[in-house]
């Protein structure tokens, strides 16, 4: 399908158009990632400013701390979990778009996408009424006589931070599968049909591995964000459901630029390592494998 | 990936290189001898504008009505920041340039250790004397003051009467099993190392390696009991006034704003104090305004100021006088008047940048573990 045969001119063409978006990240992005690496060899203090000193000082007395290491493996478990079960409910969307919606799949599309006309912060907040101690639940849960008295442990939780960044995540990692299913050869599900498999069968041995791509694909376009997501955290994540983001950035608004560093690069690095990890996995090789 | 790293290398390189070239000369504070306030036309004579750098909201015109009556031409130009921590980053980087800013007292020792501010000349405020003396001595370094107190507030717990039967009455009471999972501390280093200190009679902000370890060990044992870290004022009064907290770690504005949501609370005074907070203006060392800006600072340090920063804000005033002028209720509710509890309470001292970030690493630690 998507091949990449080249096109007369294609070369310097693609060099000229890239030429702004490249400037762009180099000032906005690589730039910036520099300055962070550069903070995280400066010796761990309060400064204003860098300095021309370079030290492992940071890395030594930040990396010691096991709690560091502590709420990164958990950051990772809320990761790994958030991007699994978005990936799970996203399927089915994704099928329902590309195979059952017919006439109706832009009103789905629609409706899927509606929430990102609010913004972010404010649906994390919304979640603070629907879980708080006399939010929806609670009283719906009483109402129907479950329980008796309100349950605190919904908001402010770990399980909050998860259920909040699934609900979060789920629209989005249903476009890359959609548009995989939506690229698919329709008459390879027609031949399995005439060779006598159920449609269980087709779907299990025709639809998902062809599929597939695009749910890794979805799996990673939710995983590492969330990686580095720390707003859901401090919203409702309480005193047990903290994030490496959050540690970042309590160094960072208390201008202890030096160890925050080094945890923004051991983030960037564990990102990196499950990005790779992640594409073996996968088999991919190419940016070309992924088809999105 | 490679080549992103071998990227990422080279400008951090040539980033470590432009900080070597861009090495400005020593940073000053230190000496013993008193510093010199700096020279500037008289007030009368100086056309402004007068730039500050201050809290979003605080440029209401109530705030300055005397300064504006009396230097009606003086145009007042505002930059803004959010946290004692922007306000120094900004001032410190070159990011704004102000003759006036208003950080709080914990911070002024960082401010003078980088030789950003100028000394106080008192004498030329009117209002000096009617400030409350024990806020004065926060900004005293040496013979000279670098700081003048303005508004300020308490420290302490808010408590949810109908869920929390026995009160806690120290801070100590704070780590006791039956508040299991009842508590909201505010997200804040120097907050939470000082409370523990004064629970565990500690001497802050002085503390020893073992003492702070001490200390981080006590606050992740304190995790237990606490069920959420609150950043913006209002998160605390939402999660008091819904229930989803009985304690709260607050100050005495957030305090009248749980009553007012109709929670039968009290403010807590444990035994062994309040902390307290205190804010006010620190004048720019380079500053070609100084006279004015002292007269900006004499006017905001007025009675008449300070009861509207009372009766609209909810703040107290470093004058004392002003609570003679403000709505009586007001202060009542936020215990304005009590100078038996403020005699005790323990006003938040100045910290040294060193200080500050080892109080970090602990709270990072406490948060993450």
């Amino acid at each position: 399908m998507a091949d990449t045969r080249r096109i007369p001119g294609g070369r310097r063409f693609g060099l000229v158009l890239s030429a702004a978006p490249a400037l762009w990240l180099l000032a906005f992005f690589v730039v910036p990632l520099g300055i962070l690496v550069a903070w995280s060899f400066q010796p761990p203090g309060i400064v204003a400013a860098l300095r021309p000193v370079v030290t492992l000082e940071a890395y030594r007395s930040t990396l010691s701390a096991a709690s560091y290491w502590r709420v990164l493996a958990r950051t990772g478990v809320i990761a790994l979990t958030v991007a699994g079960v978005a990936v799970v409910l996203a399927y089915p969307i994704a099928y329902t778009l590309a195979f059952a919606a017919r006439r109706r799949r832009n009103l789905v599309l629609t409706l899927a996408l509606l929430p990102f006309l609010t913004s972010y912060l404010l649906r994390i907040y919304a979640w603070r009424l629907l879980l708080g101690t006399k939010g929806v639940l609670n009283v719906l849960l009483q109402a129907i006589g479950l329980t008796d008295r309100p349950l605190p442990f919904f908001l402010y939780s770990r399980t909050a931070v998860v259920l909040v960044l699934i609900y979060v995540w789920v629209p989005w990692a249903a476009l890359p599968i959609f548009l995989r299913l939506e690229q698919m050869d329709r008459s390879l599900i027609e031949a399995a049909d005439d060779l006598g498999a159920t449609r269980f069968r087709a779907f299990l041995r025709v639809t998902l591995p062809l599929s597939m791509p695009g749910v890794f694909a979805a799996f990673f376009f939710v995983m590492i964000p969330t990686l580095g997501d720390f707003a859901t955290a401090s919203a409702v994540g309480g005193s047990g459901g903290q994030m490496i983001g959050n540690i970042i950035q309590q160094y960072l608004n208390s201008l202890s630029y030096p160890s925050g560093a080094v945890l923004s690069v051991l983030l960037l690095a564990t990102a990196l390592v499950a990005m790779a990890l992640g594409a073996r996995l996968a088999g991919i090789r190419d940016v070309g494998d992924v088809r999105v | 990936m490679r080549k992103l790293f071998r990227l990422l290398s080279v400008v951090a390189v040539l980033v470590l290189v432009g900080a070597a070239c861009a090495e400005e000369g020593g940073t000053g504070g230190g000496g013993g001898e008193a510093a010199p306030f700096p020279s500037s036309p008289p007030a009368a004579e100086d056309p402004g504008p007068l730039r500050l750098l201050e809290w979003a909201g605080y440029e209401i015109p109530e705030f300055h009505a005397p300064f504006s009556e009396a230097y009606p031409d003086v145009k007042l130009e505002y930059q803004f920041a959010d946290a004692g921590s922007s306000f120094y980053q900004k001032v410190a980087t070159g990011g704004v340039e102000v003759d006036l800013a208003h950080p709080c007292s914990n911070w002024v020792t960082t401010w003078y250790d980088a030789g950003l501010i100028a000394p106080i000349d008192v004498s030329r405020l009117s209002h000096w004397d009617e400030l409350d003396p024990k806020m004065r001595e926060l900004g005293k370094i040496g013979d000279q003051y670098y700081f003048v107190p303005w508004d300020w507030g308490y420290e302490s717990l808010i408590v949810n009467t109908d869920m929390v039967e026995e009160l806690p009455d120290s801070w100590a009471d704070l780590w006791d099993p039956r508040y299991k999972g009842l508590i909201a501390m505010e997200d804040f280093s120097e907050g939470a190392v000082a409370m523990t200190a004064w629970a565990f009679d500690l001497p802050y902000p002085d503390l020893s390696d073992e003492d702070l370890e001490f200390i981080k060990q006590k606050l992740i044992e304190l995790k237990r009991n606490v069920k959420l870290f609150w950043a913006g004022s209002t998160d605390l009064v939402q999660a008091m006034v819904n229930g989803d907290v009985a304690i709260g770690y607050g100050w005495n504005d957030q305090f009248a704003k749980v009553v007012d949501g109709g929670v039968n609370a009290v403010y807590v005074d444990p035994q062994d104090g309040r902390g307290g907070w205190v804010c006010g203006f620190v004048v720019l060392k380079d500053t070609p305004h100084y006279d004015l800006a002292l007269q900006y600072i004499d006017s905001a340090i007025s009675p008449e100021v300070g009861k509207e920063a009372i009766d609209l804000y909810f703040l107290g005033h470093s004058n004392t006088k002003s609570v003679e002028l403000a709505d009586p209720e007001t202060v009542e509710m936020l215990g304005l008047l009590d100078t038996d509890v403020q005699a005790r309470t323990n006003f938040a001292v100045p910290l040294t940048a060193e200080q500050r970030d080892r109080f970090n690493q602990v709270w990072s630690e406490v948060l993450a573990a």
